[in-house]
């Protein structure tokens, strides 16, 4: 498997669940850790399972941030994001269901086939293809309203 | 209305890129043991004494069972005949386990199942503790025509043996011995002719102890260079820097 093409999708992956780039990319390296020491027949799908678990493990390790955290890390981000403040991004994201937000970063961000989302879902493509339509223009609205 | 192609580029923007130095320093811890079969030191002993040339075989047991038919040739000669020849069996060994270098193959080597340092270790170990063990045989052959002790005689040819070995060892960790393999023939043709004039004209003889502990050191020295020179192989250091 080659690591250096699944490297970055599950690094985004995850950034967009845990919003930390330091643990974003300890927790992308602790999934191909992971999955190295497995064999399995849907490496891609296996990843993600692996980057979602271990998100949902760290948010339960984790404590909520404080206001001065958010304000922290929208400073931080602010001269990396030259489009759109990456507060807003993020309260945007936040606001979507968390599936449908992960359907969304793996098609719009990933470029993951819609064919593929659908079988990590157990879903229809149509309902995917549906579901990450709605999603995305909720996320456009609000983006637009907040800018 | 925002555009899918925009929206796509916010939030990439907004994920950013891993960082670079992190991922390939992780990328390459992770392929690196990565198929990679452990090959245990006896198993890369075994498939390098298939490797190991006759020649070097036969002159190592040709001189070590000298004393069994050339004993009646040389008569008491015998010890200083085998002497002499144990620089050479000792420069045969070093150039044999150096052999890639001699055909430009160390690269080819490095990347085989089995490291070009391993190589090297497992050819210098194997054809070591052959030679080696070949002095005690040759000494006990001697002690059957001679009048001298079975240890003596073993000091006796284990001095050459060491120093020759010691000497082509650094000077295999030099620029120009890693450009002339040949050198340690040259090296090995110096011993002799230094052992010639101290011990066969000059008729130096220090006593059995002092060769004995000399003879010690010089095992200890060895194998000390032997480890220097292991570290060096593949890494394209030179005694210089």
């Amino acid at each position: 498997m080659d690591i250096e093409l699944y490297y970055d999708k599950i690094y985004r992956y995850i950034f967009f669940k845990v919003n930390n780039r330091t643990l974003a990319e300890d927790l992308t390296q602790e999934t191909f850790l992971r999955f190295l020491g497995a064999e399995c027949e849907q490496p891609e799908r296996f990843l993600y399972t692996i980057a979602r678990n271990l998100c949902i493990d760290e948010y339960r390790r984790i404590k909520p941030l404080s206001t001065e955290d958010e304000e922290a890390l929208a400073v931080s981000c602010e001269f990396e994001n030259t489009l759109v403040n990456s507060l807003t991004v993020r309260k945007a994201l936040e606001s979507l269901n968390p599936d449908d937000r992960d359907m969304l970063i793996l098609r719009y961000v990933n470029s993951e086939p819609i064919q593929d989302i659908a079988r990590f879902y157990d879903m229809s493509r149509f309902a995917v293809y549906r579901r990450i339509k709605e999603a995305g223009n909720r996320l456009k609205k609000l983006l637009e309203g907040g800018n | 209305m925002m555009k899918d192609k925009d929206l796509k580029i916010i939030l990439t923007e907004y994920a950013g890129n891993p960082g670079h130095l992190k991922k390939d320093t992780f990328i390459r811890s992770v392929t690196k043991d990565a198929g990679k079969e452990h090959v245990s030191t006896f198993k890369m002993i075994a498939v390098q004494a298939g490797y190991i040339r006759v020649y070097v075989w036969l002159i190592s047991i040709a001189v070590a069972c000298l004393p069994l038919f050339g004993a009646d040739m040389f008569r008491f000669a015998i010890l200083d005949v085998v002497a002499d020849l144990m620089p050479f069996v000792a420069g045969v060994g070093i150039i044999e386990a150096m052999r890639a270098r001699m055909y430009d193959m160390t690269e080819l080597e490095s990347v085989t199942l089995l490291s070009g340092k391993g190589v090297f270790y497992a050819r210098m170990i194997l054809i070591g503790v052959v030679q080696f063990a070949l002095i005690p045989v040759s000494a006990v052959l001697m002690a059957f025509a001679d009048t001298g002790s079975v240890i003596d005689h073993c000091v006796k040819l284990v001095l050459p043996y060491c120093i020759t070995a010691i000497i082509c060892l650094i000077v295999e960790r030099t620029r120009f011995g890693r450009e002339n393999v040949l050198v340690c023939l040259a090296v090995a043709g110096a011993v002799f002719a230094i052992r010639q004039s101290l011990v066969s004209f000059a008729r130096y003889d220090p006593g059995s102890l002092t060769l004995t502990i000399a003879a010690a050191v010089l095992i200890i020295v060895q194998i000390f260079e032997f480890y220097k020179t292991v570290r060096t192989v593949g890494t394209g250091e030179v005694e210089w820097n």
